[in-house]
């Protein structure tokens, strides 16, 4: 599993990490160690990508390749079944906040699939 | 963890930091421009030819200048080869790394003489291009993949520290205001007038006057970047270079009567991403980082005199005084706006003006930390002088605190 095979899950609108066959610790974006108890044994685990926000921001001055949508929402989300991911926020500026419930979505930008989530 | 070996710094040079002044220059002649500085502070005089090694720190003069290679183009510059020179990247904590990697080769007894520093020529490229290269120090895959930028994942951090503590981003303004106020009495600093000069000056083109100036840091005169992160919560694109003269101790007096010695050194790495961090509003490569360096020092946090930290926004000077155990965690904010961090309160911090008013060319900035430590703890900082400072902490983080490196240093 490889940053590859996260790009190529988003492509199919699945987000796709690992779980650690020894100690049961479920990672994303997927990793060649367990980063719990070191073990090398993981197999590929597909997150339903429902959660929490734990923060997030109003990006205002945006990297060139996102000037198109800017301003735009950016956040870290806390997924119910235990990692925390990075990823764009959809939905309405100054309506989103800390602690809101969200759902993963596949965005087409510049011919790449991008994480976003929703609120749900 | 300790040092085999007593380390001196014996001079420390470096250029003003500021984004136009340098226009002509590469970084070669700004970094020939700083060692010189740096030579000529030594009291007993310095021959570059002493040096045995160097340590370099840049962050991307690739992306900057297109140019590779950089750590064995100033030992060219300077004329000391073929002594072995070599890059140490770590995002904008390059330099302060390089100086760790300074005080390591002369502890292990490799060296006597090492000079350690930082360049970066960041004004070659556009506000857009310089975004974009930044944010090359964090994830690329995972974190600008989505559209986060540099200035975005501190504004998370802002709005986790706010979320959970309470702390406001009037606490923040304080921070700039203060920084400003500092960097009005170095020389070195990009900007060197206070944030109600600026207003005024920005505001007289709008036929406005500031009377406070936090009217001016709340008006759409100071944009929004990354909520809740304006522009003057953001430190600026500069160019400069630092360098430092490392001696063991028993070298060191033949150069100067005055060393100051490293009292303790640290440095931790974390995830590259922050979302894998089990806390969003510390930076724990800093507690440990911190705690190494005050462990062989044997000091705590308040034996520090004053510190130079890593305030690339104004919510990571907050966590800065937090993880490096000035104020309980969540009380970073509430500290500055009570003055206990300006130039007469009891924990100076970023009296050089921080990365906010002194200006932050990334791969040089933990090595201007050691200038202001030289000036600070040799009693030769001017106007900015705090009085009669024992110990001095530079704290220098890379990107959002992936790496973290500490000195402390001891008159």
């Amino acid at each position: 599993m490889s940053v590859y095979s996260f790009k190529e899950g988003l492509k199919e609108s699945k987000l796709l990490g690992c779980i650690c066959s020894e100690c049961n610790n479920k990672m994303l974006p997927p990793r060649m160690i367990c980063n719990k108890c070191g073990s090398t044994t993981l197999t590929e685990h597909c997150f339903e990508g429902k959660g929490v926000i734990k923060t997030m921001t109003v990006i205002r001055v945006p990297l060139t390749r996102f000037q198109d949508l800017c301003p735009y929402m950016v956040g870290i989300i806390k997924l119910d079944e235990g990692p925390m991911i990075t990823g764009m926020i959809l939905g309405e500026l100054d309506k989103i906040k800390i602690g809101d419930r969200v759902e993963a979505v596949y965005l087409d930008e510049n011919e790449e699939k991008v994480l976003a989530f929703k609120p749900v | 963890m300790s040092l085999s070996r007593k380390i001196a710094v014996i001079g420390a040079g470096m250029t003003r930091f500021h984004h136009k002044a340098h226009a002509e220059k590469q970084s070669r002649e700004m970094f020939v421009e700083a060692t010189l500085e740096a030579t000529g502070s030594v009291d007993n005089g310095f021959n570059l030819k002493d040096s045995e090694a160097l340590y370099l720190g840049y962050f991307s003069s690739d992306m900057f200048e297109h140019q590779g290679h950089t750590s064995a183009m100033m030992a060219d510059a300077l004329g000391i080869n073929p002594i072995p020179a070599t890059r140490v990247e770590a995002a904008c904590a390059s330099s302060g790394a390089a100086v760790n990697m300074g005080i390591m080769a002369i502890a292990s007894g490799l060296y006597d003489v090492v000079l350690v520093g930082g360049v970066e020529k960041m004004r070659t490229l556009g506000t857009g291009e310089v975004t974009d290269t930044l944010a090359m120090a964090a994830d690329v895959s995972y974190e600008a993949a989505v559209g986060f930028t540099f200035p975005g994942l501190y504004a998370a951090i802002a709005a986790a520290h706010f979320h959970r503590y309470g702390s406001t981003w009037e606490q923040l303004a304080d921070i700039a205001i203060k920084n400003h106020d500092n960097g009005k009495l170095n020389p070195k600093a990009q900007y060197q007038q206070s944030i109600l000069e600026i207003a005024n000056k920005i505001g007289q083109r709008k036929g406005l006057e500031f009377k406070d100036p936090m009217d001016f840091l709340k008006s759409d005169l100071n944009p929004m970047v990354a909520d809740p992160l304006r522009l003057f919560d953001c430190c600026p694109i500069s160019d400069g270079a630092a360098v430092a003269i490392l001696a063991s101790e028993k070298v060191a007096k033949q150069y100067t009567d005055s060393p100051v010695y490293v009292a303790g050194i640290g440095q931790a790495s974390d995830t590259m991403a922050l979302c894998d961090r089990a806390e969003l509003t510390s930076l724990n490569a800093s507690k440990i980082a911190s705690k190494q360096a005050y462990k062989m020092a044997g000091i705590k946090p308040k034996d520090i005199s004053l510190a130079c930290v890593h305030d690339c926004f104004t919510i990571a000077e907050v966590v800065a005084t937090e993880d490096l155990g000035f104020f309980e965690p969540g009380m970073g904010g509430k500290a500055a706006s009570e003055g206990r961090t300006s130039l007469s309160g009891d924990i100076p911090i970023n009296t050089d003006g921080g990365l906010k008013a002194k200006g932050h060319p990334v791969g040089a900035t933990g090595a201007g930390m050691v200038v202001e430590m030289f000036k600070q703890l040799r009693g030769q900082a001017g106007e900015r002088q705090v009085s009669d400072p024992e110990y001095g902490m530079a704290h220098n983080v890379g990107a959002t605190g992936g790496t973290v490196t500490v000195q402390v240093y001891r008159r």
